[in-house]
């Protein structure tokens, strides 16, 4: 597939400006642009050590030597690389809706990828109940590689997310922050992103429902078939039902919303209808996802 | 027998189980893909639903259905009632108006039941069957001609109330079959008690119902009452006369009141009490002499209860004051005064021409003013001594100022001027001898009813005409000169002179007048206008018309005092009374069954029942059931629906 079809030239350009939001320090794994809790070569002074042997001459303080004859190393801060953690759940049941869902989703996990490479961060990624990024990108030139594996993505099969995400973790490495773009349908994922939070992944948990989801337009007697897993509910759509189904979503939206607070996660919810530039460009800006 | 005229249709209420049967194996459901049943499965209800008996729980769509298909079925079966309906073309009915029909012996009264009956009838009748309603008082009025607007009819329905009269059934029913007889199917529909005057022969060809309304004759009345001069001329007695037409004996006190003036005007004085026992079926007459001089009307009124109130009043007048007054002038002529005097109402006085003359030069000439005629015998007033009213002048000697006399006519032989003038009706004038007559030009006012056949022409010898308002007539005779006053023509001649001099003074007014008659006031020909005091003392004021007034505001019972006005001065005229009882009316109890000649075969005395359908209502329930379902059904839409166009409102306000 042509990776060009997923994002548009004047929207990546758009990106570029852009960043993702850490909300922790991290140690990376090389210079990057990100402050670090280790001490290392930028211009910012962080603190003075002792020095012993072996400390780089050109750190000795030699103001601080002429004063108290004693040798002192400057130190300073690291600025170094983050590690950003992209999951897409590949699960049936987000080629589903219009717009659809994954074409959305993977619209999205593509300008996200792009601007976690943009700002010379390590970006690793997988789909969830599909293919894994084979290696971490870094670089803006990665830009290509990470649509290319993304274009390649094809949603299918049952997924089991608490599974999936220990899968993942296993494999992963250094832990980082860690965006998640689903439509959390079905159980498990609770447990899953407690597991991950745990392992001191900082969580951006990205729920994505298409408009057929939020405001169904069933009428009369209908049979519901589960696109992942085939189960079938019977019932007779009515207006009460309709209303009913409605508050149960919200309340499954507010219970969502809760159990990230409760694991220091960020939760957006998302609608398809809207466009992605302004999801980008607006909303995820709105909600400190980017700056 | 079955209320239903098609209960085969009862088969189809196999239908029903089939409706449940097919709710509960609802199979054929329409598959939809969808992302995932997780938020379904957690909250549907009915999802859990898989087994067939958990759906035998109360479902609104269901109930509906079957209510439907009920509704549906009773109507296809066609119930019906017995009910006491009428069918036809066109219905005519005739409700009877008369005073005894607000007898409350039937809630609220008679009228008020036939109405009620005339309502069910009409509620039973296709809508577009024409009503024709007559109202049969003592006067007959159709306040409603075919007409299919029912609510119009409720209207004119409010508007009936008993009359004071009673019932001129056989009108009404002439009428009712004349407007029948140009209908296929039309149908007659009385709705009365009975009472009242009944056509002698009736041939219609419309089906006549009868419908008869109340319960009980038990009333009493005041059958009669008047107030007359004492035994020997001195004082007044009343007489009273009570008739119990009910069934039973009752004790009824009778209470009689006499009044100096007009009872407006003052408090009366109770005369008499009386505790009567009032025999069945019969009447008790009573004297009350020795009433005060100065009465002028009695109230006789019944205490107690009877299912007709009106007719437990009553109220005489004392007899007449003042009829027509007619003054002879002249040396008395006893032929005359005996003529005139056997003109009802009319009061005679005989003056002698000094006496007249001394009255005028005295200062108080309007003595002679009430005078309706005044007869001058053979003489004439001096200038401008003439009275207010009609002049009659009789054999003058002289000229005057209406007429000259030339010279004398010897033997005349009296003719009448035209054939067939209308004073001469009766009058037979052949071999009437005159003597002497007195030569008179005809005057411009006035045209000739007698003439001679005289050498230089016809010669009037009787005048007539009209100057200045005023009525004259001369007589060119003496009668003392004539065998007139001998001959049978003589009191008729006067007689018609009189009524076409005086209008009024041929008929007196009546001590007693029927409620709701109109009444015709004799009046002098001076009067301008009578004055009319109603029983409650409010005052009518009637232009005079040749002579007389008319009064048609005599509904009330009570008693009535008329005056007549002339130049602004006011005489008293008389009194009459008005009494609501009619022994017709007091009669009061219904009548089961109505024999006319001639329908015989086709009078019904019993109401026939004939059947009312009530599919109509059903089906509109059954209607209503079915829109309420498709609410029910699609309210998501139709909520959705009901959103946008509010939102539309707001949006354009």
């Amino acid at each position: 597939m042509n990776s060009h079809l997923l994002l548009e030239p004047a929207f990546l350009a758009q990106l570029d400006r852009l960043a993702l939001v850490s909300r922790r320090m991290r140690a990376g794994q090389m210079q990057g642009e990100r402050r670090s809790p280790q001490r290392g070569s930028s211009v910012e002074f962080a603190d003075f050590r002792t020095y012993t042997s072996g400390d780089d001459f050109r750190q000795i303080d030699w103001n601080a030597y002429a004063r108290l004859e004693r040798l002192f190393v400057k130190l300073f801060v690291a600025e170094e690389d983050l590690t950003f953690h992209l999951l897409l759940d590949a699960s049936k049941s987000m080629d589903w809706g219009e717009p659809s869902k994954w074409a959305f989703a993977r619209r999205l996990a593509a300008a996200l990828g792009y601007v976690v490479l943009v700002g010379f961060d390590r970006l690793n990624g997988a789909a969830l109940g599909g293919a894994r990024l084979p290696t971490p990108l870094r670089g803006k030139r990665k830009a290509l590689a990470w649509f290319d594996w993304l274009s390649s993505l094809r949603p299918g099969g049952e997924l089991n997310p608490a599974t999936a995400l220990g899968d993942y973790m296993a494999r992963a490495g250094r832990p980082g922050p860690l965006l998640l773009i689903s439509d959390l349908l079905g159980p498990g994922w609770e447990a899953g992103l407690r597991a991950l939070a745990g392992h001191q992944y900082e969580l951006t948990v990205l729920h994505v429902l298409s408009p057929q989801e939020v405001s169904p337009t069933l009428e009369g007697d209908v049979r519901l078939v589960d696109s992942e897993t085939s189960a079938a509910v019977e019932l007779t759509a009515d207006y009460d039902l309709l209303q009913r189904y409605r508050s149960r979503l919200a309340a499954w939206q507010e219970h969502l919303r809760q159990s990230c607070a409760a694991i220091d996660a960020h939760y957006v919810f998302i609608e398809t209808s809207i466009s992605l530039e302004d999801l980008v460009l607006a909303y995820l800006r709105k909600y400190e996802v980017l700056r | 027998m079955s209320p239903f005229i098609a209960p085969l249709a009862f088969a189809l209420t196999a239908l029903i189980p089939v409706i449940v049967a097919l709710y509960f194996l609802k199979l054929r459901r329409q598959e939809q893909l969808i992302s995932s049943v997780y938020l379904w499965q957690e909250m549907v209800r009915d999802v859990a639903a898989n087994a067939p008996w958990q759906r035998l729980r109360p479902n609104w769509l269901l109930l509906l259905q079957i209510l439907f298909l009920v509704a549906l079925i009773l109507a296809l079966a066609r119930p019906f009632s017995w009910t006491l309906a009428t069918t036809g073309d066109h219905l005519i009915l005739i409700v009877d108006t008369s005073a005894s029909m607000a007898a409350h012996d039937v809630e609220p009264n008679r009228l008020g039941q036939a109405i009620e009956q005339a309502r069910r009838l009409i509620a039973s009748l296709p809508a577009e069957v024409p009503v024709t309603l007559i109202a049969a008082g003592d006067q007959v009025e159709v306040p409603l001609s075919a007409s299919n607007d029912r609510s119009r009819l409720g209207q004119v329905f409010d508007s009936l109330r008993p009359g004071s009269g009673s019932a001129d059934l056989a009108t009404a029913l002439e009428l009712a079959s004349a407007v029948a007889a140009g209908e296929a199917d039309a149908q007659i529909v009385l709705l009365s008690d009975g009472g009242g005057q009944l056509p002698a022969r009736l041939s219609s060809a419309a089906a006549l119902r009868y419908i008869p309304i109340g319960v009980s004759g038990e009333n009493q009345a005041i059958s009669a009452i008047s107030l007359d001069p004492g035994p020997g001329g001195h004082g007044l007695s009343a007489f009273v006369r009570l008739t119990n037409y009910g069934k039973q004996q009752v004790e009824r006190r009778l209470v009689l009141t006499a009044y100096p003036t007009h009872p407006a005007r003052s408090g009366g004085q109770i005369v008499t009490v009386r505790d009567l026992a009032l025999p069945a079926d019969e009447a008790v007459a009573l004297t009350v002499p020795d009433l005060p001089t100065e009465t002028v009307a009695i109230e006789a009124r019944l205490e107690g209860t009877d299912i007709l109130p009106p007719d437990d009043r009553a109220w005489a007048v004392a007899p007449l004051i003042a009829g027509a007054q007619i003054q002879i002038v002249g040396p008395g002529n006893r032929f005359l005064e005996m003529a005139l005097s056997l003109l009802p109402g009319v009061e005679v006085t005989t003056i002698s021409p000094a006496d007249y003359e001394a009255a005028w030069s005295s200062a108080a000439p309007q003595t002679t003013d009430t005078n309706w005629l005044t007869i001058f015998d053979t003489v004439l007033p001096e200038e401008g001594h003439y009275p207010p009213g009609a002049l009659f002048f009789l054999g003058p000697l002289r000229s005057g100022e209406f007429f000259s006399v030339t010279g004398e006519l010897t033997l005349p032989t009296p003719l009448p001027a035209s054939a067939n003038d209308p004073l001469l009706r009766y009058v037979d004038l052949r071999e009437v001898v005159v003597q002497r007559a007195a030569r008179i030009p005809l005057p411009a006012w006035g045209r000739p009813v007698i003439v001679a056949d005289d050498s230089d022409g016809a010669a009037p010898l009787l005048v007539v005409g009209e100057r200045g308002g005023r009525r004259i007539a001369v007589l060119a005779f003496d009668l003392r000169q004539s065998d007139l006053p001998l001959r049978v023509a003589f009191p008729i001649l006067l007689a018609n002179l009189v009524d076409l001099l005086a209008p009024g003074a041929g008929g007196a007014l009546p001590a007693t007048v029927a409620p709701a008659q109109p009444l015709a006031i004799p009046l002098p020909p001076q009067a301008t206008a009578a004055l009319v005091t109603l029983p409650d003392g409010s005052t009518r004021r009637l232009p005079a018309q040749h002579g007389s007034a008319l009064l048609d505001e005599t509904a009330s019972p009570g008693v009535y005092e008329v005056a007549w006005e002339a130049e602004g001065e006011r005489w008293p005229l008389g009194r009459f009374a008005v009494n609501a009882s009619s022994p017709a009316e007091s009669d009061a109890a219904p009548r089961q069954e109505l024999e006319i000649a001639g329908m015989e075969n086709r009078t019904i005395a019993a109401e026939q029942p004939v059947r009312q359908e009530w599919w109509r209502p059903l089906v509109w329930v059954a209607l209503a059931l079915l829109l309420a379902e498709w609410l029910l059904q699609h309210r998501g839409e139709v909520v959705w629906l009901w959103g946008q166009a509010a939102r539309r409102r707001r949006a354009e306000g």
